[in-house]
C-alpha cells in the first residue's frame, strides 16, 4: 500500500471533505490538499500527516490535466482548475 | 459546515458558482481598461499632478505660503490630516473588528476598505510631514541616536505619539491588506497568459500554492493581525485627539475627545467607503456581491457613530457653559455665533441632523440617497475638524491677540491635490488588484449564497 501514490481531484469542497474522511478511515494517508480557498474541517490528521495521497480541489473549465503534469506542477497548480472527481493512478 | 439561518438575507446574490466569482473579479483585471476608468484616471492624475506641483511650491517657498498667521498657527494642514486619518479608520474596523466578530458581510468590502485606509493614511501623513518645512529632516521625529539628527524627540508631546501611532497603524494595515491579497494574486497568476502579468503576479503572490497548511496559517495570521489591529482602531484617533486635548486651549482641553474622535473617524470612514463602493459596484458590475444589505449595514454603522458624534457635540456645548470657565464657554459661544459660525452650523447640519434620516428604512436602502449622504457626511466631518481647530485658536485668552484665518491658494491646492493622489492610487488599485477578497468570498458561497440558501430551504 505504501508504494502507491494517488492524485485525486474534486470539483467541490464538501465532496472532498467526505472523501478525505472516508479515505482516512480506511487507513489511506493524505499527504497534501490543495484548494483555492480554505476548507474547514480538514484537520491536521487529514491534511498534514505525511502520507501518500494528494488531493487537489481544482476549478476548471474543460482542460484535461494529466497526473504527471500535476505532480510536476503541484506547486503552481490547483488554485483555479477544478475538474470532475477523477482518480489518477501513478 | 457552518449553517446560516434562512431569515438572514443572502450575501451573494444570483446563481454564482465558485468559478463565476473568480471570473467576476479577475476578468476586469485581465481585460483592457474600460473607457470610464481611463477618463476617471486621467482626471485624478491631473489633480494629483497639480497637488504635487503645489507641494513642490510649498517646499520651495516655505510654510509662509499657507494662510497661517501668528494667532492661527494650525488650520487646514491639521484639519486635513485629521480628516484623512479618520477616513482610514473604517478600513481597519471592517477588516479587524468585524473579522473578530465573525461578520461575514465584511468579506465583500474589506479589500477596498483596507486599500482606502492605506491610501488615506499616506495622504494624512503628507500634511504633518510638509508642515515640518524642511522635509528632508523628517527623520528627526524618530528617536535616532544624536549623530543622525541634532534633536532628541520630546516624548511628552502628543505629536510625538502621533508619529508612532500613525506609523504602526500604517504598517499593520499594510501587512494585513497584503496578506489577504496573496492567495488572490496567486489566482490571477494561475489564470493570466501574458508573460509580464504572470511574472508580476507571480512575484506578488510569494509562491502561494494553496495547500491546506498554508490556508490554516493564513487564517491564523489573519486573526492575529486582527487582534493587533483592533486596539489600533481605537488608539490612533485617541492619540490624534490628544494633539488637542493635552493642550490648554479652550475648546480643546476636553476629556471626551478620544471617544468623540474615534466615533467621528469611523463615521467619516464608512461614509468614504460608501462613496467609493457605490461607484465601484456599478462600474465593475459587482452588484451581486456588494448589494443593498451591505449598504444598509454600513448605513447602520453611520447612524450609530453619527449619533455618538451628535451626543459629543451637545455634551461639550453643555459642559463649556456648566464648567463656569469664561474662556471655555466663550470658545463655544464664538463657535456658534462668531465669524466662523457658518462652519459650525454646516458641521451641525451635516453630522448631527442628516445621519438621523437613516432611521427610515426607505432612505437607508436607497442608493442615490446613500451616495449623497456619504458625501455630506464627509463634508460635515471636514468642517468638524475645521471648527475644532480654527475657531478655538483664532480667539483664545487674550483679545489683543485675536485674529482671523483665510485659506491661501496653497492650502486649498494641497488639499485638492491629496484628493487627486488618493483617487489616482485607488483607481490603480481597482484596475490591477482584486477588488474583492475573492477566495474568502468562496467560503461563504454555500452558506450565504442566494441559490444555495434557497435550495436548503426546500
Amino acid at each position: 500500500m505504501a508504494n502507491k501514490v494517488f492524485h485525486v481531484m474534486y470539483d467541490d469542497d464538501q465532496t472532498l471533505l467526505d472523501a478525505a474522511r472516508a479515505l482516512v478511515a480506511q487507513g489511506v494517508r493524505v499527504k497534501e490538499v490543495f484548494s483555492p480557498f480554505p476548507i474547514h474541517g480538514l484537520d491536521r490528521s487529514d491534511a498534514h500527516s505525511s502520507g501518500n495521497l494528494c488531493i487537489y480541489v481544482c476549478l476548471h473549465r474543460n482542460r484535461i490535466v494529466n497526473s504527471r503534469y500535476m505532480v510536476f506542477h503541484g506547486e503552481r497548480l490547483g488554485l483555479e482548475h477544478w475538474r470532475k472527481a477523477k482518480l489518477y493512478l501513478d | 459546515m457552518f449553517k446560516e439561518s434562512n431569515i438572514r438575507k443572502p450575501l451573494i446574490l444570483g446563481h454564482k458558482t465558485y468559478h463565476d466569482i473568480t471570473n467576476d473579479i479577475v476578468n476586469p483585471i485581465e481585460g483592457p481598461a474600460p473607457k470610464q476608468w481611463k477618463i476617471a484616471f486621467t482626471i485624478a492624475l491631473i489633480v494629483a499632478l497639480y497637488g504635487i506641483g503645489v507641494i513642490s511650491y510649498l517646499v520651495g517657498t516655505g510654510i509662509g505660503s499657507w494662510g497661517l498667521n501668528k494667532t492661527v498657527g494650525w488650520a487646514w494642514d491639521i484639519t486635513n490630516f485629521v480628516w484623512w486619518v479618520g477616513i482610514g479608520h473604517a478600513g481597519t474596523l471592517i477588516s479587524a473588528v468585524l473579522l473578530l466578530f465573525r461578520q461575514r458581510w465584511r468579506m465583500a468590502i474589506n479589500r477596498s476598505a483596507e486599500a482606502m485606509t492605506i491610501f488615506a493614511v499616506i495622504m494624512a501623513a503628507l500634511f504633518p510631514v510638509f508642515h515640518m518645512g524642511r522635509v528632508w529632516l523628517a527623520y528627526w521625529t524618530l528617536p535616532l541616536p544624536n549623530q543622525f539628527g541634532s534633536l532628541w524627540p520630546n516624548f511628552n508631546s502628543a505629536l510625538m505619539w502621533d508619529v508612532f501611532a500613525i506609523s504602526t497603524y500604517f504598517s499593520v494595515s499594510l501587512v494585513f491588506w497584503y496578506i489577504g491579497l496573496i492567495p488572490d494574486f496567486a489566482t490571477i497568476r494561475d489564470r493570466v497568459s501574458k508573460p509580464w502579468m504572470k511574472k508580476f503576479y507571480g512575484i506578488l503572490s510569494f509562491g502561494w500554492s494553496g495547500r491546506a497548511k498554508h490556508w490554516t496559517r493564513f487564517e491564523e495570521i489573519s486573526l492575529v493581525l486582527a487582534g493587533i489591529a483592533t486596539p489600533l482602531v481605537f488608539s490612533v484617533h485617541s492619540i490624534v485627539s490628544m494633539d488637542f486635548a493635552t493642550s490648554i486651549v479652550p475648546g480643546w482641553h476636553t476629556t471626551i475627545f478620544p471617544p468623540y474622535f474615534v466615533s467621528g473617524a469611523i463615521f467619516s470612514g464608512f461614509a468614504m467607503v460608501q462613496t467609493l463602493l457605490l461607484i465601484m459596484r456599478k462600474t465593475m458590475k459587482l452588484e451581486a456581491y456588494i448589494h443593498l444589505k451591505h449598504i444598509e449595514y454600513m448605513n447602520i454603522v453611520i447612524i450609530v457613530t453619527g449619533s455618538i458624534v451628535g451626543v459629543a457635540y451637545l455634551t461639550e456645548l453643555f459642559i463649556s457653559d456648566y464648567s463656569g470657565v469664561q474662556y471655555e464657554s466663550y470658545a463655544f459661544i464664538n463657535r456658534f455665533s462668531g465669524p466662523l459660525a457658518w462652519s459650525y452650523w454646516c458641521m451641525m447640519t451635516c453630522n448631527v441632523i442628516s445621519p438621523q434620516l437613516f432611521w427610515f428604512k426607505k432612505l437607508r436602502t436607497n442608493l442615490v440617497f446613500t451616495f449623497v449622504m456619504s458625501i455630506i457626511v464627509n463634508i460635515g466631518m471636514w468642517f468638524e475638524r475645521f471648527v475644532i481647530i480654527v475657531t478655538s485658536i483664532h480667539r483664545d485668552y487674550l483679545p489683543a491677540a485675536w485674529g482671523e484665518f483665510k485659506a491661501s491658494p496653497i492650502d486649498i491646492g494641497m488639499f485638492i491635490g491629496t484628493i487627486g493622489i488618493f483617487f489616482t492610487l485607488f483607481l490603480l488599485f481597482a484596475r490591477y488588484f482584486p477588488v474583492l477578497a475573492l477566495n474568502e468570498l468562496k467560503t461563504i458561497l454555500k452558506t450565504s449564497g442566494e441559490s444555495y440558501k434557497n435550495e436548503n430551504k426546500h
